[in-house]
C-alpha cells in the first residue's frame, strides 16, 4: 500500500509536558483518515509538526517518502493543504482577496482558477463581503478552499466541523467526500464528533496519551462491530435460560435488559420466552458504533 | 522570497494603518514648516530649513513601533503564518521578507515626510545652510537607523505571537530607551563649571564658579557618549536636532544594531513552536 503520511516514533515535549509519546501512524493514498482521540490526546500536536509548524522534539515522519530532516520535505509540503484549528484568513479582506493572497504565496500565475474554487466550497456569492462578518461555517470553508489553493493532493483538517450549525456540519462533510471522491484527494481529519466521521472515514487512528492505540480500515472496523438486538423482559432468568437452550452468546444490561449477539429469529425467541411465561416489553437492532468502540479501545469513563 | 514580497506588498497597499501613518507623516512634515513660518513672521526669529529636515528621525520610530508591530502581528492574529510554512516556505525567508517590508514601508513613510519639507519648506524657509556632503550623510544616517527601528520592531513581533503585547512591548522599549539617550544627553551637556552663590560679610550675595560634580570626566565622556551614538533613539535625538558629531560612526552603530538584532529574531523565529 502506498502511504501519503507515515509517522514513526514522534515525541513532542513542551517543557516537561510529554505531549506525543512514540507515535506511529500510517496515512494511506487515497484514504480519508479519521483521527480520533480525546481532548489532549496530541492531535493537534501531530498536524502541527507535519505542517511544519513545530518540529519534533525526537522522531520522525514521512511525507510523500521525503524525511522530515531533509530540506525536500518543503518542497513536499507544497503538496498539502491545511487547516489547522481555526482557519487562516486574513479578517479584513474579502473570500476572494484572501484567495489571491495564497495565489501569491504560491507564486500561481494568474487568479484564473479563484471563482472555480469560491464555488467549489460554495463562497461563490460573497462578493465584497469581508472575512470578519463570515459566519463560523463560512470561514472554515474559507480556510479549505485556501488550503486547496495549491491544488494539494493531501488535504489535512484539523476539527473542521468545530462550532458548527447542523447544515454547517452536512456542507462540511459533502465537500469533503467531494474532495475526496472527485479530486482524489487524501484527508487526514481529527474530529470530536464521532457519528460524523464513522460518515465519511475510510481509516481511523485512534491516539490517546499521545501514542496511536490502534489504526483500522473502516470495513475492519464494520466487521469487528457486532451487530446485537437489545430485549427488555419481565424474566432475566427465562431470557437467560432460552438463550442458553438456543446457544445464542448475549450480555445482560441490567435485570430486565440484555443484548443478544448472532442471528436471531424473532418469532422463534418470542414463541420461546412465551412458554417461559416471560413477556417481552421491547426489542432493538443495535449496531456496536464508532463511539462505543472508541471507548471500548482507550478504556472508557477512566480516559474522560 | 519574491511570491512572499508580492504577497506582503499586495498587502501593504491595502493597510490602512500604514496610509495613516503616511498621511500622520506628511501632516507633521507641513506642520512643521508652517510652525517655523509663522514663527519667522510674527516673532522675527531667524528659522531655517535645517531646524525642521531631519525630525523625521524622532517620529520614524514611534510609527515603525506601532505600524510594523500592528502588520506582522496580524499574522499571528489571524493565524496565516501557518499559510506560508504550511505550503513550504521557510522560517528566515518568511522573517526577511517581513523585515524587507518593514523597511520599504519605513522608506515610504520617510518621503512621506521629506517631500512636503522640501516642496513647502523651501519656497517658506529657504534652502539647507548646511553642506550638502554632510546632509547626504545624514540622510544616509537617518534611513540607516529606520533600518535599525524596522529590525528592532520586526524582532518583537516575530518573536511573540501575542499582537497587542508586542505594541505594548515596541511602545514601553521606545519610551524607555528615549528616557536613557535623554538621560545620557543631560549628562554630556553638562557644564564644566557651575555658579556657586553665597552670602558677602555685607549681607549681599556673592557668586563665583566651581567645577560641577556631575561633569563627566574624560574616560567617562567616551563611554556616555558610546551610548548616545550607539542607542537608535540617541542617534534619533542628534540626527533630529542637528547636532550629531560622529557623523561616520552612527550608520555603523545602526547596520551593527540591525545585524544583531536580526541575527537574534531569526534565531528564535526558527526554534519558535507556531501554533
Amino acid at each position: 500500500m502506498e502511504y501519503v503520511l507515515k509517522t514513526n516514533a514522534l515525541r513532542k515535549e513542551y517543557g516537561k509536558y510529554k505531549v506525543l509519546n512514540g507515535l506511529s501512524m500510517s496515512v494511506p493514498k487515497g484514504a480519508i483518515y479519521g483521527f480520533i482521540g480525546k481532548n489532549g490526546a496530541g492531535k493537534t500536536t501531530v498536524i502541527r509538526l507535519i505542517c511544519g509548524l513545530q518540529e519534533p522534539t525526537e522522531g520522525e515522519y514521512v511525507l510523500y517518502g521525503i524525511d522530515n530532516q531533509q530540506k525536500e520535505i518543503e518542497k513536499s509540503r507544497r503538496r498539502m493543504g491545511a487547516v489547522v484549528e481555526t482557519p487562516s484568513i486574513y479578517l479584513d479582506m474579502t473570500a476572494g482577496d484572501n484567495l489571491k493572497e495564497q495565489y501569491r504565496i504560491l507564486g500561481l500565475p494568474s487568479f484564473d482558477g479563484i471563482d472555480g474554487l469560491l464555488n467549489l466550497v460554495g463562497l461563490g456569492d460573497t462578493g465584497k463581503k469581508k472575512a470578519r462578518n463570515f459566519s463560523l461555517g463560512m470561514r472554515q470553508r474559507l480556510g479549505i478552499a485556501i488550503a486547496l489553493a495549491g491544488d494539494p493532493d493531501f488535504l489535512v483538517l484539523d476539527e473542521p466541523m468545530n462550532g458548527l450549525d447542523p447544515q454547517g456540519i452536512v456542507e462540511i462533510r459533502e465537500l469533503i467526500l467531494k474532495l475526496n471522491h472527485e479530486h482524489n484527494i487524501t484527508v487526514l481529519i481529527s474530529s470530536h464528533i464521532l457519528d460524523e466521521l464513522s460518515k465519511l472515514a475510510t481509516h481511523f487512528g485512534f491516539i490517546d496519551q499521545g501514542r496511536i492505540v490502534k489504526e483500522i480500515s473502516a470495513a475492519e472496523l464494520e466487521a469487528s462491530c457486532r451487530k446485537c438486538i437489545r430485549v427488555t423482559v419481565s424474566d432475566m432468568g427465562a431470557l437467560c435460560r432460552t438463550l442458553d437452550g438456543k446457544g445464542l452468546s448475549y450480555t445482560v444490561i441490567s435485570d430486565s435488559q440484555a443484548d443478544i449477539f448472532g442471528s436471531v429469529t424473532v418469532t422463534e425467541l418470542t414463541l420461546a420466552l412465551h412458554q417461559e411465561n416471560c413477556q417481552i416489553s421491547s426489542m432493538q437492532e443495535r449496531d456496536e458504533s464508532l463511539e462505543n468502540y472508541y471507548i471500548n479501545l482507550v478504556g472508557g469513563e477512566k480516559h474522560e | 522570497m519574491n511570491r512572499l514580497l508580492a504577497s506582503n506588498f499586495s498587502r501593504l497597499k491595502k493597510n490602512r494603518i500604514f496610509w495613516a501613518a503616511c498621511v500622520c507623516m506628511f501632516a507633521f512634515g507641513v506642520a512643521l514648516v508652517v510652525n517655523k513660518y509663522l514663527d519667522q513672521v510674527m516673532y522675527h526669529s531667524v528659522e531655517i530649513l535645517d531646524n525642521v529636515f531631519f525630525v523625521y528621525a524622532i517620529a520614524i520610530g514611534l510609527v515603525i513601533a506601532v505600524f510594523g508591530s500592528r502588520f506582522l502581528g496580524t499574522e499571528y492574529r489571524d493565524g496565516t503564518i501557518r499559510n506560508k510554512l504550511i505550503v513550504g516556505h521557510t522560517r528566515s525567508r518568511i522573517y526577511f521578507v517581513n523585515l524587507i517590508t518593514n523597511i520599504a514601508a519605513a522608506f515610504v513613510l520617510c518621503l512621506c515626510f521629506l517631500v512636503p519639507v522640501l516642496v513647502i519648506g523651501i519656497p517658506l524657509l529657504g534652502t539647507l545652510t548646511v553642506r550638502m556632503d554632510i546632509i547626504l550623510w545624514m540622510l544616509l544616517g537617518t534611513f540607516l537607523l529606520a533600518v535599525a527601528f524596522c529590525s528592532i520592531f520586526t524582532m518583537f513581533s516575530m518573536v511573540c505571537s501575542n499582537e497587542s503585547a508586542v505594541v505594548a512591548a515596541s511602545m514601553l522599549f521606545l519610551f524607555a530607551f528615549f528616557i536613557v539617550a535623554v538621560v545620557v544627553n543631560a549628562k554630556l551637556e553638562a557644564p564644566e563649571f557651575v555658579p556657586y552663590y553665597s552670602l558677602s560679610e555685607s549681607g549681599g550675595m556673592e557668586s563665583h564658579m566651581e567645577p560641577n560634580p556631575k561633569y563627566l570626566t574624560e574616560s567617562e565622556r567616551v563611554y556616555y557618549q558610546f551610548i548616545y551614538d550607539f542607542l537608535p533613539t540617541g542617534q534619533a535625538i542628534q540626527y533630529a536636532s542637528m547636532s550629531a558629531i560622529h557623523l561616520w560612526q552612527m550608520p555603523l552603530y545602526s547596520l551593527l544594531v540591525s545585524i544583531g538584532t536580526t541575527a537574534a529574531g531569526v534565531t528564535i523565529f526558527r526554534h519558535k513552536d507556531i501554533k
